[in-house]
């Protein structure tokens, strides 16, 4: 162990100065390793095009074939550990799963032994991780469908090409003659394929990246000195108006996010409901007015620097971004910086690509990746409850995957807050109990903070409403419990993921596929704290299951079920079964180690 | 009984310069008109009134040019337009018996709004909006054609609400409610005075929607918050008052002023303090750690940060508060 020893210093154009010194320790350890997918985080697996499926593959019967996905990285180091694939139920027989570069050479492969059963995603590690990758080649990540039994969906990437960062697949088109990007498959026999065609086979790259600085972890927002929130869990709404802030701060919706600090109705509304607030600056004399104002300045939390980016009609470029920031850390560096992304982002596939300016997909998507890298917290907002248009509602099951997806594209360097729809930005009110199925699934995919967007909009059929979950007494009695709930659990959910579960079965396998998936998974997340232990789980998509759970730390223990009045016993082998009736029901157990 | 009303205006930028003009005199004192008892009261028709007109509620409580009364009134038969830079543009006769009503007082009125509005479509009066709505559907339809004419918003509907009419200095005519009033002068002004800037804060004026601040007796800004920072060099004397407007842009009088001095011995020094992140930084080859500068200051700071060691390297980031130490 050894020290390093800092020292800084601020000066203001008075040439008053502060400084400060630090003894910082240095400890030995492995560097972090940053896990990456293809397609994990996807909520469309084929065209995204409106009306397209959201629901997953065909099943094919065929001859034997090596099929696949052809690819790019975009990231420096990127090593693959393995893929993840869609087994047909009948597929069966000797399967070799093999990366390969553009010449052919074998970077990485396995063999594993299937057999007929329900079928479904299959995570398939390589013997060895392969060599880091090329930023230049193309890679194609195949398995060979011995039985000739596969899955797959036609024209997947002909509409397109997508960037599921730092993984890029082209639409399969001729470059100087020579067939490239899309699907690839090979006939009859394994080996590498070299016939290009539009059809996602679902073969999934899992990749990992070694990080040059830490993952978050819970200490992360230590970082600044006057983030001092006064609720132990951010639940949030965006913009509200003034007038609203303190019935929404009587239901337990403590911080405000994107409100404008200045102005005597927010100021008095601020400071009457105890509230946390990321304040957004249009400009450095907002900003100041607002530092100046002692009282008020102790409610700021963080700022809200912009919403959208990603979007046409408020996209800003990274130049822009960062001018708004320097902005602020030239008068206040002691306050993190936050930014929402919008659709493109949760999408992130050509169709989506809004930006003007006539960058290609992969020059769209570094930029937000590099406003990513200047915030410090960042969030996405999809509204998928209330479906975008008719036939294409999403559901709950895919505010996970915008969690997820935001910390893979921070290569898990910053929190990801979660954004829920309590309004209608798109068609039609969603429920109290959809809000609470896509808050707890945003939560159980590591959502550090939940905002929920409340802004009604006039259509022709509803009014304007800025706070609707004031005006709709089901939904308020729903999110001032839910509400509770979160602040009795704030612990566990700021705490870091503890990898408690070793596995979870689900026995409803036949639940029609949505989002490439079959059956009632159950999508889950431990926590640690206080010394209770704590497992959220939740069905992750609609229809009953019965789930099983192997949790070894919690054998033999007795498991209370959080807000239920009952109690299950984990067995020897720390196994307990529980039902999840309701569609993405969800429960939370507890037990003392 | 005739009711004049004024239909609601699309309102202007309220937060734009108001300043008095001159020429409002003019109107304001009846003494200042030819005819002999600009204060009486009648009706349209000629006889004696008694509850919507001059005298009897007085001219203060109808007409307002920003907190002065004038604009437009009634009196002795005679119907008096008023344009914002010449006082009075149109005096017309009206009808004097109900008999002659429906032809004569609706081609009176119009002349009269053809003659005042001729005059308040130059240049200098484009704000100008102000309606008459008179209930009497002949005079109403005259004043409509003429309005339409011009391009001005019609009278479409006649409400039950009444309104009065104030002209402000900008030559913007506007009709507010009639029970509207002037916010009273804000109370309590105070500053917080640094080397480089005065906060300024005030109490609440009842009505107000937003206030206008003076820097020695200039107008310089305007401000919908009770809080407003001025930015001045080191070493200022300067005054400030304060009035108050309500959402029509009607005015108080200026507050009670307060003497700021920018002293150089009121700066406050900024904070600092260092984190990392991690806490505790890998070691070498291990990867590197992110080293922020907390600091805070209203006035712009600049942040330095150095490494006490012989190994590792702190490198900027375009963010001037972040270092990235590689050990």
């Amino acid at each position: 162990m050894s020290t390093v020893n800092l020292s800084a210093s601020s000066t203001d154009s008075m040439g008053a100065t502060a400084t400060d010194s630090a003894s910082v320790t240095v400890l030995g350890s492995a560097k972090n390793k940053a896990k990456v997918s293809m397609m994990k985080n996807r909520i469309v697996f084929g065209s995204p095009l409106p009306g397209s499926s959201t629901v997953g593959p065909t099943l094919f019967t065929d001859t034997p074939n090596e099929l696949g996905v052809s690819f790019w990285v975009k990231c420096e180091g990127l090593r693959v550990t393995g893929l993840r694939i869609y087994k047909h139920p009948l597929a069966a027989g000797s399967i070799p799963v093999t990366l390969w570069d553009d010449a052919g050479t074998v970077m990485a492969t396995t063999t594993v032994t299937w057999v007929s059963d329900n079928g479904g995603w299959r995570e398939i590690p390589f013997s060895a991780p392969s060599a880091a990758l090329s930023t230049t080649r193309e890679y194609r990540a195949t398995f060979f469908a011995a039985s000739g039994h596969y899955v797959g969906t036609l024209g997947a990437f002909e509409a397109q090409d997508t960037y599921e960062w730092p993984f890029l697949t082209k639409t399969s088109n001729t470059v100087n003659g020579v067939i490239v990007g899309g699907g690839v498959f090979r006939a009859d026999t394994h080996g590498v394929p070299t016939n290009h065609f539009g059809t996602s086979y679902y073969v999934d790259v899992l990749g990992e990246v070694d990080m040059d600085t830490a993952a978050y972890t819970e200490g992360y927002m230590g970082q600044w000195s006057n983030y001092t929130p006064t609720h132990a869990f951010p639940v949030g709404v965006f913009y509200s108006d003034p007038e609203f802030i303190e019935e929404y701060a009587s239901i337990g919706v403590n911080t405000m996010v994107a409100v404008p600090g200045g102005g005597e109705a927010y100021r008095n509304a601020i400071l009457n409901s105890d509230v946390d607030v990321w304040a957004s600056m249009p400009d450095i004399e907002s900003l100041r007015i607002l530092l100046s104002d002692p009282e008020l300045a102790a409610r700021i939390r963080g700022w809200f620097v912009c919403d959208e980016p990603d979007l046409a009609g408020t996209w800003k470029t990274p130049e822009e971004i960062r001018a708004i920031i320097n902005m602020i850390r030239g008068t206040d560096s002691t306050r993190p910086i936050m930014i929402n992304f919008g659709f493109a982002t949760a999408m992130r596939s050509g169709w989506f690509y809004l930006k003007p300016g006539g960058k290609d997909i992969v020059g769209h998507f570094d930029e937000l990746i590099e406003d990513m890298n200047m915030a410090d917290v960042i969030s996405l907002d999809y509204y998928n409850v209330t479906p975008v248009a008719a036939g294409a509602s999403y559901g709950p099951w895919t505010y996970y995957t915008f969690i997820t997806a935001l910390q893979q594209m921070s290569l898990n360097q910053k929190p990801v807050w979660g954004y829920v729809e309590t309004a209608s930005p798109e068609v039609g009110y969603p429920t109290p109990a959809q809000v609470e199925q896509a808050t707890w699934s945003s939560l159980i995919g590591g959502a550090k903070g939940i905002v929920f967007f409340d802004h009604q909009f006039p259509t022709l059929s509803l009014p304007l409403d800025f706070a609707t979950i004031l005006h709709k007494p089901d939904m308020k009695t729903k999110v001032q419990a839910m509400s509770a709930t979160i602040q009795a659990i704030a612990g566990h959910l700021k705490a870091d993921e503890a990898h408690l579960v070793t596995s979870v079965t689900s026995s409803n396998t036949t639940a029609p596929m949505r989002g490439a998936t079959m059956g009632v998974p159950i999508q889950h997340t431990s926590r640690i704290y206080g010394g209770q232990s704590m497992v959220i789980a939740q069905g992750s998509r609609p229809g009953a299951t019965t789930a099983t759970f192997t949790v070894p730390s919690a054998a033999s223990k007795t498991i209370t079920v959080y807000g239920e009045s009952r109690t299950l016993t984990a067995n020897g082998s720390g196994v307990f079964t529980d039902s999840f009736a309701a569609d993405y029901a969800h429960h939370i157990y507890t037990w003392t180690p | 009984m005739t009711r004049y009303e004024f239909p609601s205006m699309v309102a202007k930028d309220p937060t734009q310069d108001i300043t008095v003009k001159s020429g409002v005199g003019l109107i304001y004192a009846p003494g200042d008109f030819t005819f002999a008892t600009p204060l009486a009261t009648y009706d349209r028709y000629g006889a004696a009134k008694a509850t919507i007109g001059c005298t009897s509620e007085g001219l203060t409580e109808e007409f307002y040019v920003d907190d002065q009364p004038v604009v437009w009134w009634r009196s002795a038969g005679y119907a008096f337009l008023i344009s914002s830079h010449t006082g009075m543009l149109a005096a017309t006769q009206l009808a004097q018996t109900a008999a002659e009503d429906a032809a004569t007082a609706a081609l009176l009125a119009k002349q009269a709004a053809q003659t005042a509005l001729s005059g308040m479509a130059s240049a200098t009066d484009a704000g100008v909006t102000g309606l008459i709505n008179d209930t009497t559907s002949a005079t109403r339809t005259a004043l409509d054609a003429v309005f339409t004419a011009v391009g001005m918003v019609a009278l479409t509907a006649d409400t039950s609400d009444s309104y009065k009419a104030i002209l402000l200095s900008d030559g913007t005519v506007k009709a507010v409610p009639r029970a509207t009033v002037n916010p009273p002068t804000p109370t309590g002004l105070a500053s917080q005075t640094g080397p480089t800037s005065a906060r300024l804060t005030w109490d609440a004026s009842a009505g107000a929607a937003f206030y206008t601040i003076y820097r020695n007796g200039v107008k310089i800004a305007t401000t919908g918050s009770r809080v407003f920072r001025d930015e001045l060099p080191t070493g200022t004397h300067c005054t400030y008052q304060v009035a108050a407007s309500n959402a029509y842009a009607m005015r108080s009088a200026l507050s009670a002023s307060i003497s700021v001095y920018t002293d150089p011995a009121l700066n406050v020094p900024p904070s600092c303090e260092i984190t990392t992140w991690p806490p505790t930084i890998p070691t070498a080859g291990n990867g590197s750690a992110v080293v922020r500068v907390n600091s805070v200051d209203v006035d712009i700071q600049t942040i330095a940060l150095t490494l006490n060691a012989s190994t590792g390297s702190l490198v900027a980031t375009r963010d001037p508060s972040v270092w990235i130490l590689t050990l």
